[in-house]
């Protein structure tokens, strides 16, 4: 990777719109947009809604399925190399995710991450992140299926992070990414009733910048595998905070929503960071925490 | 990165903003819109920018002025930005009204009537032997504007206060129509314009995120059973693809 900075998946689709913003070759990777086997509308009803320095979601994966990834964005994606391509696969099934990760076999890029975190899907999706033995159990099962690098999206809902991380590490996940949204809850004090149609909905941005380190922080003392932090990052400092607590490298979602231009700022700032430090790599201050 | 020229309060709620734009930047046309940042620099709260359709532009000064209404917390920071202050903004964004040679109705409600203001001054000068019939409605006398600005423009201005707008449009006068205001005023000139068989251009309201088209916040389903980002492939759509005569509403 020519930097340590990814667009998360979800917020940057499969890059095309943003390309007509700024160079995305210059990022470091792109999480595409969470694909499931047959591909989905979404949910119904309001999908956003806006809190103190952050948001809350409920789009409920709504994507253009696995085969129109392999055949058409996949191969979009790859003109913005050396920017690295990353399928991100949600299901409701076992069977969803292998064969998911089967056809995804005939796409060329570069990882797979594996969302067991989505928290807008009512069967599937985060309930395969919560404990650890369910995240191994489907992480040994596409693992033995995928040619590609595997790296496990992690819920921050999970009842123990750690132990599902050191779970998926040992299952055979060759890294992890976390954090994907905190399941929270807004209420429409007017009409009496919840503002999302599946009552709950994922909770990002910088407000939950502080809770999201202090995971990533502990899931780094706890595996080997790298740790591609994120939740909430929205400067260079911010990266930067992660990176100390261990991440190899950092994924920006909403903050992009903010600004467009968040991400190449963040890789600016990184390397002045280096520069004033008189750093070779950033990796020098990886985990000095 | 825009530089505020003037930001005015036209009656209770309502402001009118205009910017100067880098000069190589395209401004937009008709029914295009812009992200515009409401928080600080540096602050992320709000952390969304609020879409704005396009009111006016002005080629030779090179400005692009909003029209508002302040009807929550970002609104309300925009009010309060003052001349000279810098503004972020991310535009145009999506697709506008597209324009035929043809008569044409236009049905504002509000301040919503804003992106038809720049579609009749672009109407009459690409097609200046063609009418064009402005409908307005307000919903009291207090919130009454644009009405002088249309009539140095249409060949007609009917105002309505208090009332439903489109009550007031004969929908066979014409074979073309425009209109911008809340979804249920649109969602009844949609009706309308089903039932007469005529073509109706709406410009979708829906909460946005990115406004760009990556995060999938605002897509609505359409006639073939596809989905369509309004920020995107919108805000304007033709009303027959997004509107469902048989259950009288919007898809969703
Ligand atoms: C394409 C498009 C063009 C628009 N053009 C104009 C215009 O020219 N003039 C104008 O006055 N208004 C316009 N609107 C509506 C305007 O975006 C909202 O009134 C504004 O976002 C409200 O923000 P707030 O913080 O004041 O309200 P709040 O209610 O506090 O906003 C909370 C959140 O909901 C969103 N939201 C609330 N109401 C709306 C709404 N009606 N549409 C979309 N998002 C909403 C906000 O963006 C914000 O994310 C347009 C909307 C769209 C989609
Ligand atoms: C609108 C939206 C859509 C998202 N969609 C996905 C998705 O499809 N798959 C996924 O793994 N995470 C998804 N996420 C979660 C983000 O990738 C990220 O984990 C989370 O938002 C925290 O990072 P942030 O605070 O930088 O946004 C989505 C987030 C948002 C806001
Ligand atoms: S607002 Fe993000 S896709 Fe339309």
């Amino acid at each position: 990777m020519q930097n340590p900075v990814i667009a998360a998946s979800g917020t940057f689709g499969f890059g095309a719109e943003y390309a007509e913003f700024f160079d995305v070759k210059k990022l470091g990777g792109i999480s595409g947009k969470g694909l499931t086997l047959q591909g989905s509308q979404g949910n119904s009803g309001m999908r956003i809604h806006e809190t103190p320095a952050g948001i809350m979601n409920s789009i409920g994966l709504e994507n253009p399925g696995v085969r129109h990834f392999v055949e058409i964005e996949s191969k979009k994606m790859r003109e913005y190399s050396p920017c690295i391509s990353i399928a991100n696969l949600g299901g409701h099934s076992e069977h969803d995710y292998t064969e998911g990760a089967r056809m995804l076999n005939d796409a060329d890029i570069d990882i797979l991450e594996l969302n067991i975190s989505c928290p807008n899907v009512k069967c599937g999706g985060m309930a395969y992140g919560i404990l650890p033995e369910t995240a191994a159990d489907i992480t040994r099962k596409v693992k033995a299926v995928t040619r590609h690098p595997l790296m496990v999206k992690l819920s921050p809902n999970a009842h123990d992070i750690q132990a599902v991380a050191k779970a998926v590490e040992d299952a055979g996940a060759d890294a992890v990414s976390l954090v994907n949204t905190f399941l929270g809850l807004a209420i429409d004090t007017a009409r009496k009733a919840p503002v999302f149609n599946n009552i709950n909905a994922g909770v990002s941005g910088p407000c939950i910048m502080p809770i999201a380190l202090c995971m990533v922080h502990k899931v780094c003392k706890s595996v080997k595998i790298p740790v591609v932090g994120l939740g909430g990052i929205r400067t260079a400092d911010d990266a930067l905070q992660f990176i100390m607590a261990g991440a190899t490298a950092v994924q920006v979602g909403t903050s992009t929503f903010a600004d467009p231009y968040a991400m190449l700022k963040i890789i600016d700032g990184l390397e002045k960071y280096c520069t004033e430090q008189g750093l070779s790599n950033i990796s020098q201050v990886r985990g000095i925490i | 990165m825009a530089l505020i020229l003037q930001n005015v309060a036209l009656c209770n709620n309502t402001y009118k903003m205009t910017v100067s734009m880098p000069t190589s930047s395209d401004l937009g046309v008709s029914g295009q819109f812009y992200m515009i940042k409401v928080s600080p620099e540096h602050s992320c709260d709000p952390l969304l920018s609020r879409p704005i359709s396009i009111f006016d532009t002005d080629e030779s000064n090179h400005t692009v002025t909003f029209l508002y209404m302040v009807v929550g917390r970002g609104t309300e920071l925009m009010s309060r930005m003052k001349q000279g202050d810098e503004l972020t903004l991310t535009g145009p964004l999506g697709h506008g009204y597209p324009h035929f040679d043809t008569d044409v109705t236009l049905i504002g409600g509000g301040v919503g009537a804003a992106p038809l203001y720049l579609f009749a001054k672009e109407h009459k000068a690409l097609y200046p032997q063609r009418k064009i019939l402005m409908h307005i409605g307000f919903r009291n006398e207090n919130e009454v504007l644009l009405t002088d600005d249309f009539a140095a423009l249409c060949n007609g201005v009917k105002l309505n206060v208090g009332g439903y707008v489109t009550d007031d449009v004969d929908f066979e006068s014409s074979s073309l129509f425009y209109t911008c205001g809340t979804m249920p005023m649109m969602a009844a000139a949609a009706k309308h314009a089903s039932a007469h068989k005529k073509t109706l251009y709406v410009s979708l309201d829906t909460h946005m995120a990115c406004g760009v088209g990556a995060c999938l916040v605002c897509t609505c389903k359409t006639q073939d059973g596809t989905k369509k980002r309004a920020c995107k492939d919108g805000p304007v759509f033709e009303a027959s693809q997004v509107y469902d005569a048989e259950k009288g509403c919007f898809y969703e």
